[in-house]
Parts: structure tokens; C-alpha cells; sequence
């Protein structure tokens, strides 16, 4: 195949592009910077691991639907697992907030990877909120009916009714979860990229470059 | 017969099975649950900076 013949080809612009932009060293790193020896650098991966521990036992929840928990004890284990699995992905992904907001994680042009990080915890609070409105019981009816008026003042009524138990259903475990998924993986893709932001004290290795 | 969901509440170390309990300072409410997560979250943070991260086998 000549030169020409391969620019038009998309998949070979592609990889070129990817392996200029995403280097396999840096995709999948085998060392870290010297001041990344801190457990503070280490809530980012346990809020993945918590990610996908929810995602697998919201699999496994899908088979049965969202009433299952109620009429079998294998049923409220999953459900328990996938409670305490958002527990955890909240409280992981709130330390690892503060942690990079202290250390003013958005230095050294890593402004794209910080607003990912904001929209991640955004549509993670979206995501939780329909799973909260589909536990059918007591408390799912009163987070529905105070909900709708917050949506409603806000005039997003008309597109999200946490009244219709179907559309929350809907939204919890296809799209929301396809958009934190997206979401997170494009954060994680910029954090290798750009690399771990260095402490404030070390700003001579802020751009990424050699550590 | 008592259902298996009421033997696991019983068999719990907290009893959870009743309205929440709430705090008060002037405007601001919080329930006691969600309190002690945010104190949890607070403790994990301190205990991150604090803690010193063990250290690998130098190169």
C-alpha cells in the first residue's frame, strides 16, 4: 500500500494520532514520581475499584429487577453490596476531591482533566438519585415526590418526572452509568497523559515532563 | 413467620429499624447517618496526609 493510499485511510490516521497523543509508556506507567508515595494519591483508584464493584453488582441486580430485594435474601445481599459499594465510591471519590483540590490538581495545563473530574461527580450525583428513586419503598416515594418540585422550579419537569419509577429505571442502569463510564475513562486517559500533578513545593516538574 | 429481611434487621449491631435521628444547629439539619459519614470522610482525609505511604524497594 503506498504512502498516499494509507493518509486516506481513517484507522491509519487513527492509530497514528492515538500513539501520538496516548503513548503506550505513559497508558501504562511501570514508575511514579517520588512524592506520589502518599496514601492521599491513592483514593482516585479505590474509586474506580468502588466503580466497578457497583457496576458488577448492578449487573447482577438487573436480572431480577428493582423488587427483587424484597422477597429474597440473595436478592438483598446483591442489593447491600451495591448500597455499600456507593457508599464507598462517594466517600472515595469526596477524599479524592479535597485531596486534589488542596494541591490545586488543575496546574500544569490539567484544566481538562479537573472539569472531567467535576463532570464525573456531577452525573455520579444524577446517577445515585435515580438509583435512590427505584429502591421501591417508603423512601424511594419520598425522595420522588420532593424531588419533583426541586426539578420542577428549575423548569427540567417536563424531561425528568422522578414520579415515573420506568424513566428512572431506564436512566439508572443504561444511560447515566454509560455516561460516568465515558466520563471516567476519558479522566483517567488525561491523568496518564498529563501525568500526576506535583505537590505546589515542586513546580519545576509541573508540565509533566521529566520526573 | 418472621421474614428473613426481619431476622437481619434484628441480628444487626445498630438497630436501623426506625425514622432517622436528626441533628440541629439553627437552620442547618443533618441526620445522625449522614453525619458520621462526613466525620468518616474528614478522619480518612487527616489520616491520609498524616499516615506515612510505606516505602518501596529503592533503584
Amino acid at each position: 500500500m503506498s504512502k498516499s493510499s494509507v493518509e486516506k485511510n481513517w484507522t491509519a490516521r487513527l492509530r497514528r494520532s492515538t500513539l501520538e497523543t496516548m503513548e503506550p509508556e505513559d497508558l501504562l506507567p511501570d514508575n511514579q514520581p517520588a512524592y506520589v508515595a502518599s496514601w492521599i494519591y491513592v483514593f482516585g483508584v479505590l474509586t474506580i475499584a468502588s466503580l466497578v464493584m457497583l457496576i458488577a453488582t448492578g449487573l447482577v441486580l438487573t436480572l431480577e429487577g428493582p423488587s427483587w430485594w424484597h422477597v429474597s435474601s440473595v436478592g438483598h445481599f446483591w442489593n447491600s453490596m451495591h448500597l455499600w459499594s456507593v457508599e464507598l465510591f462517594f466517600v472515595f471519590m469526596v477524599v479524592h476531591l479535597w485531596g486534589k483540590f488542596w494541591m490545586a490538581a488543575w496546574r500544569g495545563k490539567r484544566t481538562a482533566t479537573w472539569i472531567t473530574g467535576v463532570l464525573a461527580f456531577g452525573t455520579s450525583i444524577v446517577t445515585a438519585l435515580t438509583g435512590y428513586l427505584i429502591q421501591t419503598n417508603f423512601d424511594s416515594q419520598w425522595i420522588a415526590t420532593q424531588a419533583k418540585d426541586g426539578f420542577n422550579a428549575m423548569g427540567i419537569g417536563a424531561f425528568f418526572n422522578t414520579l415515573n419509577t420506568g424513566q428512572a429505571i431506564l436512566l439508572h442502569v443504561s444511560l447515566l452509568p454509560l455516561v460516568v463510564g465515558v466520563i471516567v475513562v476519558w479522566h483517567i486517559l488525561l491523568v496518564r497523559r498529563k501525568g500526576v500533578v506535583p505537590p505546589i513545593d515542586n513546580d519545576a516538574t509541573i508540565d509533566g515532563g521529566v520526573f | 413467620m418472621e421474614s428473613v429481611m426481619h431476622r437481619a434487621l434484628n441480628m444487626a449491631f445498630i438497630n436501623l429499624n426506625h425514622p432517622a435521628h436528626f441533628l440541629g444547629f439553627g437552620p442547618f439539619q443533618v441526620s445522625v447517618g449522614n453525619f458520621v459519614i462526613i466525620a468518616a470522610m474528614f478522619v480518612i482525609f487527616l489520616l491520609a496526609i498524616f499516615i506515612p505511604f510505606p516505602q518501596g524497594k529503592e533503584e
